[in-house]
Formats: C-alpha cells, structure tokens, sequence
C-alpha cells in the first residue's frame, strides 16, 4: 500500500535494534518478536487509557444503563415478577447492544499497532523463508500473534503494578461499575432481604 | 465445570489456531500468483503495470488515508448507532475502496474476480471477529453459559461458518455478491425503520414503563411474590426433548425449542461467513427472544458464538482457500475507528437516537437499492447510475 513501504523502511533500523541482542540467530528473532510484542501491547494501552479517559463519561452513562436494567431484572426474578424481569432485560440486553459495540471501537484503540507490526515484519522477514518441522514453510505472524496475545495476558496480570497503567485500571474499574453487578447467586439473597 | 481453566487451554489453542492460518500467506500468495498469470494470459493484466493491492499489477492503489477517512465514519456508527458499522466496513471495502469495481472488470471464470472478492469478505471479518474474542473473554466471569442453549447455537454457528466458506470461497463473483450483500442491507434498513416507527417503538415504551414501575416498587420496598424455596435456585433443566427445553431459573420457567437456536445460529453464522459481516448483532435479539435469557447469559454466549464463528470461517476462508489479507489497510482502518468512536459520544449529544436510526436507514437503503440492482440486475436504481 502507497506510503507505508517508506514508514517500514524508516522505522526498520529502530525496529531491528532488538533482533540482534542475541544469539543464536533463532533466540534473537525469538526474543526480537517478544520485544515487538511489548511495544505493541504498551503504545496499545496507553492509546486505550487515552481514549478512554476522553470519553469516559459517555463509557460510563452507558455501562451504567446496563447495570441498571440489569440488576433491576435480576431483582425482579428474584421475586417471580416475569413481566417485570422480561421488560428489564429487554432494557438491559439493548443497553448491552449499545455497549458492546462502543467497545468494540476502544478495543481498536488497544489493537491499532498490531496490524503495522504485521505489516512491518512481512515487509522486513517475509521474503526469509521459515521452515517448521511440521508446519511448513510460515510468515513472521505464525510467532509473533501467539507471542502477542501471551504478553497481552502477562500485561494485563501486571498492569495493576506498573504505574501510569495502575491509574488508567483503577480508573476504568470505577467508572465501568460504580453500582455492584448482581449475579444470578445473589437472588437468593436479594429474596430474604425483601 | 471450571469455566476459568477450559478458557486458560481453549483461547490459546484458539490463537494457535489463527497463527496455522498465517502459515496461509505462503499459500496465499500461490493462489493470489495464479490468478495473476490468469489474467495476464487472458490479456487482461499486464504485468508492466504497477502494483496495486494486494501487489496485483495495475491493482487499485489503496491510500492508507482513505482507508482513514472511511473509518472514522465506521467509528462514528459504532459509537452512535451501535450497530451496522460492520456494514458500513464493508461498503468502504467494497465501494469506497473501489475494490468492488476492480473486481468486477473481471470476467467471472477468471480466478482474480474471486479471489478480490474472497479477500474483501475475510477483510470485513477481522475488524469484528478480533472485537468479540475480547467481549467473550471478559463477559464469562459475569455468569456461566446456558450449556443446552450454548452448545445448541455454537453447533449451528459452527456448521454455518465451516460450510459456507468450504461451498463458496473461490465461487462467488463480485456482482452475485454485491446482490446478497445489498439485500440484506436493504433487509436491515427496513427492520430499523420498522424500529423508528410507532409500532416499533411501542414494544420499548411499554417496556421502559414496566421496567420504571418495577424500579418504584423496588424503592418501596412493596414486592410480592415467594422467592424463598430452595429448589428455585439456579437453572434446572426441567424437561428435554428434541424439540422442547423448559427450565427454571430462579423459579420462573423460560422453554425453548432447541432447533430453533441450532437453524438460527447457522444462518446467522452462514451469513456473517458468506457477507463477510459480523452477525453479532443479529444474536442478541435472537436469543433474547428465543428464550427470555438474562443479559450477561446471552451477551456471553452470543460474543462466545460470535467468536468461534469468526475463527472457524477465517481459518477457512485462509486455510483451505488461502485468502490474502492486506495488513496495512486493515490498520490504518483501526485507527479511523478510533477517531470516529472519540468524535461519535460527543456528536451523540446534539443528535438524539431515533434521527441518527433514521439517518442510517436513509443510508442503508440507499446502499441496499445500490448494491441490490447492481449485482443481481446490472444497473443501478439510484444515483449515480
């Protein structure tokens, strides 16, 4: 595509600086894509902190209409009000439509480097042939999308550790769920309650 | 069963899944190679010309900030209307892109026709199908799944996905798809409308007003009913047959008939592998009205449905048919989806909901009507002609 085979070729020399730590060549590329995937994972946070924390408002009116709808559903079960139940979900599960999609649009904002890293080892690794046992002959993405997704978990298990990242979870944990989210357990509860 | 630990095994084995179809671009590109030489013996190609997408000669030449451009609009749907902005991902792919031109210059036997149009509908699955793994991974720690329904929907959703792509990638031309893809365009401009009217607003309004009177009575603390029997706890299956599931959740009886979940989750998951486009949407309300379900049950069980029918027609599409996938789009759209869903909550509050319903009805009839008479009759109805 016009004008990102220039962007690869500039960010190539910053980007490679990785694959060389090592030796042998495998454990450098190895450890090269581990080092890519963290960059990824970390301007992808921060974007997502970013967005967030510029629309928060609007994350949490919605998250809140769910929670709301819902939890009035659950209570209504709770007592064997069926129209009632059934008029609340309805509520929540178009509130839910709503939220789900908003998040649809912020996790692209955690995601958006990963198809440029994509795009960026094709161009540099993709006429390297890659020969696996079993496998075959593979592009750089069969390492580096499992590495991917195994540094976003350690992340996220971290996350609450590392400041900056610490704020933007905290933040996010108290807008996403300012009312408790009842669960179908709790209906035994909210019964004797009553 | 210990929900956590078959999530631990199953999403990596999930993401392994998708790194087999990356071995793909070799293979890819043996296809895409084919079809070039298809062509240029046809004299159709000439291999003189520069490359273009997906490093076709004289291909369409994608720049990135159109690709931008037309995002942030799928963006600003996603934000605002919710919904549809699939839709509108594949109508930039196909028409904003000129994608769908492109293909369509070539005769229909030639390979190149089909493998555009396969690469265009794998295009429009990633931006969705990468969204509902995260749903589905967050969405199961707020209650487990309804195992009947479940496993009832993810037998026809798979079946669905699996199938349609084994039938039909490498067989359907640009226009036989541009009329399917406008018909059902056209099919849900005509269901929003139907939303935006009395009728259709009458069923939220009567909702919204038992839903307030419930919330009245819950402050007064005036409730009624006996939840108090310990055999009303949980789901219990009452009764199972072949065409007739009762069960009670808390001591309210819901049924279902549970073909009905395996023929609609294969349809939808038929359609969102063969147009391309999410069918998420399409699962909730199904499943809300086929069994009353709570919300996080069915938010759960359709991301998780969603999800395995993503990968399933995506490893099909690029495994046994070896679609190409041009990365550098599909990221410079990301980022338009990020412009488009900051700019969307803001502009949200000056339109009110019903008028931005009615300006994508307006929309998708348009494109409906478009994409409907070009494909299946070879003309356009509306402009330009």
């Amino acid at each position: 595509m016009a004008g990102f085979e220039q962007i690869y070729a500039w960010l190539d020399p910053v980007l490679m600086l990785g694959f060389g730590l090592i030796s042998p060549p495998w454990a450098g590329f190895l450890f090269g894509l581990f080092l890519s995937a963290l960059v990824v994972t970390l301007v992808g946070e921060l974007t997502f902190g970013a967005v967030y924390v510029f629309n928060r408002r609007h994350y949490a009116d919605i998250s809140r209409e769910m929670t709301a709808h819902h939890n009035l559903a659950v209570r209504a079960l709770a007592v064997k009000d069926k129209t009632s139940y059934v008029a609340c979900n309805r509520l929540a599960n178009e509130a839910f439509g709503k939220n789900f999609f908003s998040h649809i649009a912020l996790f692209a904002s955690s995601l958006w480097p990963v198809p440029f890293m994509l795009g960026w080892l094709d161009y540099r690794f993709g006429p390297v042939a890659l020969n696996l046992p079993v496998a075959g002959e593979v592009g750089p993405a069969f390492a580096f999308i499992p590495l991917y997704i195994c540094v976003r978990i350690g992340f996220s298990r971290v996350r609450g550790r590392v400041p900056v990242f610490r704020q933007i979870k905290e933040m996010i944990d108290e807008t996403e769920h300012p009312e408790k989210v009842l669960h179908y357990t709790d209906i035994p509860h909210l019964a004797q309650n009553r | 069963m210990n929900w956590k630990r078959i999530l631990t095994v199953a999403l990596p084995v999930m993401a392994l899944t998708i790194c087999i179809c990356h071995v793909g671009p070799s293979w890819a590109e043996d296809r895409l190679a084919e079809a070039i030489g298809q062509a240029e013996d046809a004299g159709v190609l000439n291999s003189e010309a520069e490359p273009g997408y997906l490093g076709i000669p004289g291909g369409p030449q994608l720049h990135w900030w159109w690709g931008l451009l037309w995002a942030i609009w799928v963006g600003w749907i996603f934000s605002t209307v919710g919904a549809f902005g699939g839709i509108m991902a594949g109508v930039g792919h196909i028409t904003m892109y000129g994608l769908g031109d492109y293909a369509k210059s070539f005769n229909k036997k030639l390979m190149i026709n089909t493998i555009v149009t396969d690469s265009i509908r794998v295009s429009n699955q990633w931006l969705v199908g990468l969204s509902a793994a995260l749903s589905s991974f967050n969405y199961w720690r707020l209650g487990r799944l309804v195992m009947p329904l479940g496993v009832a929907l993810a037998i026809g959703s798979v079946a669905g996905s699996w199938l349609v792509p084994i039938l039909t990638a490498g067989k359907i031309s640009l226009k036989a798809y541009l009329g399917y893809f406008g018909l059902f365009v056209l099919f849900l401009g005509c269901y929003l409308f139907y939303e935006t009217t009395g009728a259709g607003q009458a069923k939220k309004k009567e909702a919204k007003e038992a839903a307030k009177r419930f919330q009245e009575s819950v402050k007064k603390k005036s409730l009624g009913g006996d939840a108090g029997s310990k055999e009303a706890s949980g789901v219990q299956v009452i009764k199972f047959t072949p065409t007739e599931c009762l069960f009670s959740f808390f001591g309210v009886e819901f049924k279902f008939n549970p073909i009905v979940p395996v023929i609609g989750g294969f349809f939808i998951a038929a359609l969102a592998s063969f147009l391309g486009v999410g069918g998420g949407f399409l699962l909730v309300p199904f499943l809300t009205s086929v069994a009353g379900l709570p919300m996080y049950l069915v938010a759960g069980t359709s991301a998780l449905a969603v999800f395995i029918g993503m990968i399933n027609s995506i490893l099909s599409y690029m495994l046994a048919k070896a679609t190409p996938v041009q990365w550098s789009l599909i990221g410079a759209e990301m980022v338009g989806i990020i412009i488009g869903s900051i700019i969307g909550p803001r502009t949200s509050k000056y339109i009110p909901d019903v008028w931005l319903k009615r300006l994508f009805v307006v929309l998708a009839l348009y494109v409906g009507l478009r994409y409907l008479s070009k494909g299946f009759f070879g003309v356009s109805w509306v402009p330009p002609y």
